[in-house]
């Protein structure tokens, strides 16, 4: 029981371990909306990387367009066959989260806009009883127009 | 004794999850590429600032929160104007009780530089 307990409270750790950022290094590492027992229809898109402007990048005279935000989801279904608690379940995930999804949003809603810098990204995780999954990206990040 | 064992994984698993088993809405940091002091308008003078963006978890059940980049950057500007360079992200872990209850906390520190 104390091993458990211990082993219990190492895995409290491991929220920690799921933020990984984009870094330099050459690992990236996609989001895709998880799928579990069986898997009965699967058609989706995650982000995996998005090397992102800096200030620098902007160019000299670059209008200033300020805030923007674009958001792209996954969907996913995973319905249990029993009512037991080891039951495996049907699965299925579709939707388009991935990156080029969530920057055709923003361009969608800012036309004005050439490029992106100073760009965040977050994953917005929603779960229903683990029946009903969403598997969201948002990108948060400046916008520079044309020069005025 | 014959509950333990599902109850065990059931916990286990909702711990590894870092969400609720009956529901969650958290938004969890992704990516940043953040500014080196050469690509912004940097001067010695500007301030230090911090922002915090949180998660929290109850009894394994709930699970709510925003602790994207997106918010704790937006705390850490505050209503000032401009860009942060030179940041560091943290995380912060709060876990009570077995973890029946936790916060889990991006935490962004940065210079602030005028845009």
């Amino acid at each position: 029981m104390k091993i458990l307990l211990a082993a219990v409270l190492l895995f409290s750790l491991a929220p920690s371990a799921s933020a990984r950022g984009e870094g330099d290094e050459n690992d990236a590492v996609p989001s895709m909306i998880p799928s579990s027992g069986i898997m009965i229809f699967y058609k989706s898109q995650g982000p995996l990387s998005f090397v992102t402007m800096t200030p620098k990048d902007r160019p000299a005279g670059a209008k200033e367009l300020g805030t923007v935000k674009g958001v792209s989801c996954q969907h996913g279904l995973s319905v249990p066959i029993a009512a037991q608690l080891n039951a495996t379940s049907v699965s299925g995930g579709y939707g388009d989260g991935s990156f080029s999804k969530a920057l055709e949003v923003i361009l969608k809603a800012n036309p004005e806009t050439l490029g992106l810098y100073d760009v965040r990204t977050d994953l917005r995780i929603f779960s229903i009883l683990g029946i009903y999954r969403k598997l969201c990206t948002e990108v948060t990040a400046r916008a520079f127009g044309a020069a005025a | 004794m014959r509950y333990l064992r599902p109850l065990c994984l059931l916990l286990t698993v909702a711990l590894l999850a870092s969400c609720g088993l009956v529901y969650t809405d958290i938004k969890v940091p992704r990516g940043y590429r953040t500014s080196a002091p050469s690509e912004v308008k940097s001067a010695p003078d500007d301030p230090l600032v911090t922002g915090k963006a949180c998660n929290r978890s109850a009894i394994f059940l709930f699970a709510w929160g925003d602790a994207s980049y997106a918010t704790a950057v937006k705390n850490a500007l505050g209503e000032r104007e401009g860009i942060l360079y030179d940041v560091r992200a943290d995380v912060k872990v709060d876990a009570y009780l077995l973890g029946i209850y936790a916060k889990w906390c991006t935490v962004v520190t940065g210079r602030l530089a005028k845009l």
